[in-house]
């Protein structure tokens, strides 16, 4: 069974893609992957992957510093790896040769007008060579959008990459987040006991959610409805997971709030929060907006 | 594309499809819905294209716990079977870019169902009208050389009034009346395409303000019902049940603590 997990970023905070890096180490090698139009064509100044060598044990997080790029994409290091570089004829599709112990791969889709980029983590238990169209030997997949896609990529972006991965024995989960000005109901104790979770699932999920679901007159939009919309389709079991925030910046208690999201996902298991150091090293916090007062 | 729910696909032939156009105030969309929700239609597809912004929502005809968590898309296609009745409901902005390749997807969808006849809901800015038009009802229809033939008679038998023919210079006698319909969004088009695709297609739309659109909603789906019989046309009984999503329409009310 594979699971594929969407960490959308949908304000600038992103709590949601940050507690999703934080519960899965995973090491790799980043690739590239032409997300754009189907009548689109590569051109000889695109970006050409980059692969940082380096290795680091299990037990810690798979963040490496100094991959943390402009656009906040974080990417990971391989131990040995090489990196096929993807001809520009070939759009969609990659192939990830790894050598050694390289046993994970990682799918990077850059979108190069907009900068919105994303990455796809996997768990492999096969070493040699892996082919993200074929997931049989993935376990779990982690697609992490740094970037806002614009509305009327996200379709393509869906299709693409859900198009990927074989149906059978596929499910997926998506986590986004929300400002709770923009939760709809009639109770007003809503907003004293944020952050809080809601969920929405598609017909053929079998998931027994431990959060409660979403309820009218409220939607969502952006990346995790056409996520969801596609897996509705398509009849792919799928869960949506929004937390309702009032905090500004990602917070421990925000980010807490998703542990809900992996109670009811089959081997995943939730550690305790990593340390304040950690943390440290990819949340920015302080961040200045303005020069008014430097 | 339409994707059907079930294996099998439905069957269309005969049907009357009954869609709205994206249109000032939605008038159409809430229309759609109050139609939706009266005759509590079965959700029988999809509509699942790139030309619409993607939405995903609970069940906004619930009408208990066990049906309110089902998740509705941005386009789905409803049937009455005993009515012989389609709707499509559309929920979300076209995509500027791929309004044309929309219109185009939409005429293939209904020349390929064999739908008998198509309604399409609309509504065009109040401010816009010309001085003939701010004169009496602010309800038109307009029909193709098709629909003409079929339902012509019966609708001028109704009394309704056909969308005018507007000069683009006011005054200047010379200029050729045309065909105008502001914030109308696709329904210009699609009228134009159904009329070069040979469909029997008509337009039923009203004039109004962006604003509370309720009314204007209820407006349109009685005058609508005036011809095509949708319920019981009593006047004194309350026909159309609001759906659960129209709660809310305006936001949440202010929070009491902050006073």
């Amino acid at each position: 069974m594979l699971q594929v997990f969407c960490l959308c970023m949908c304000s600038p905070r992103q709590p949601g893609r940050q507690w999703g890096m934080l519960q899965f180490p995973m090491r790799g090698v980043k690739l590239s992957v032409d997300k754009r139009a189907p009548n689109q064509h590569a051109s000889s100044t695109e970006r050409k992957t980059t692969v940082h060598a380096g290795c680091w044990r299990r037990e810690e997080p798979f963040l490496c510093t100094h991959c943390v790029s402009a656009t906040g994409v974080v990417c990971m290091s391989a131990s040995t790896a090489s990196i096929v570089s993807r001809s520009p004829s070939k759009k969609g599709s990659s192939v990830c040769s790894g050598s050694g112990d390289s046993r994970h791969c990682a799918l990077q889709i850059t979108n190069l007008q907009h900068l919105a980029s994303c990455c796809v983590y996997m768990e492999q238990n096969l070493e040699g060579s892996f082919d993200f169209q074929n997931s049989l030997y993935c376990k779990v997949i982690l697609c992490q959008i740094s970037g806002y896609i614009e509305e009327d990529q996200q379709f393509q972006w869906t299709e693409k990459v859900l198009g990927g991965f074989k149906q059978k024995g596929l499910s997926v989960t998506v986590l986004s987040d929300s400002p709770v000005a923009e939760y709809k109901n009639m109770d007003h104790a809503s907003s004293s006991s944020s952050p809080f979770l809601l969920c929405l699932q598609t017909k053929s999920s079998t998931t027994n959610p431990q959060c409660p679901l979403l309820e009218q007159p409220n939607i969502f939009t952006g990346i995790q409805a056409a996520v969801l919309s596609h897996c509705q389709v398509n009849q792919i079991p799928a869960v949506a997971y929004q937390c309702y925030s009032d905090a500004i910046s990602p917070d421990s208690i925000t980010m807490d709030t998703y542990k809900l999201a992996f109670t009811s996902v089959g081997d995943i298991k939730v550690g305790p929060l990593p340390s304040a150091d950690i943390f440290n090293k990819f949340i920015k916090t302080n961040h200045i907006q303005s020069n008014l007062y430097i | 594309m339409f994707i059907p729910v079930e294996a099998t696909p439905p069957s269309f032939k005969g049907f009357t499809l009954i869609l709205p156009a994206i249109a000032v105030g939605n008038v159409a969309q809430l229309a759609v819905d109050l139609i939706v929700s009266t005759l509590s239609m079965k959700r029988v597809g999809y509509m699942h294209t790139d030309c619409l912004v993607p939405m995903v929502g609970p069940n906004p005809y619930a009408t208990s716990a066990e049906d309110a968590g089902e998740i509705h898309t941005t386009a789905e296609v409803y049937t009455d079977a005993e009515k012989k009745l389609a709707v499509l409901q559309i929920r979300s902005p076209l995509i500027q870019s791929r309004s044309k390749k929309f219109r185009k997807l939409l005429v293939s969808w209904i020349k390929a169902s064999e739908f008998s006849r198509t309604v399409v809901l609309s509504s065009s800015h109040a401010y816009q009208r010309d001085d003939q038009q701010l004169k009496g009802t602010p309800l038109r229809y307009l029909v193709t050389p098709a629909m003409r033939t079929a339902s012509g008679p019966a609708l001028t038998e109704l009394g309704w009034m056909e969308m005018e023919r507007l000069s683009p210079f006011p005054g200047l006698v010379e200029a050729v009346p045309r065909l105008s319909i502001p914030g109308g969004g696709v329904t210009k088009g699609l009228f134009t395409d159904g009329c070069q695709e040979e469909l029997c297609l008509a337009v039923v739309l009203v004039f109004c303000s962006e604003g509370d659109n309720v009314p204007d909603a209820f407006t349109l789906v009685n005058h609508l019902n005036e011809w095509l019989l949708l319920v019981d046309n009593d006047v004194r009984a309350q026909k159309w049940k609001v759906p659960g999503s129209w709660r809310l329409l305006f936001g949440s009310s202010h929070p009491p603590s902050i006073f």
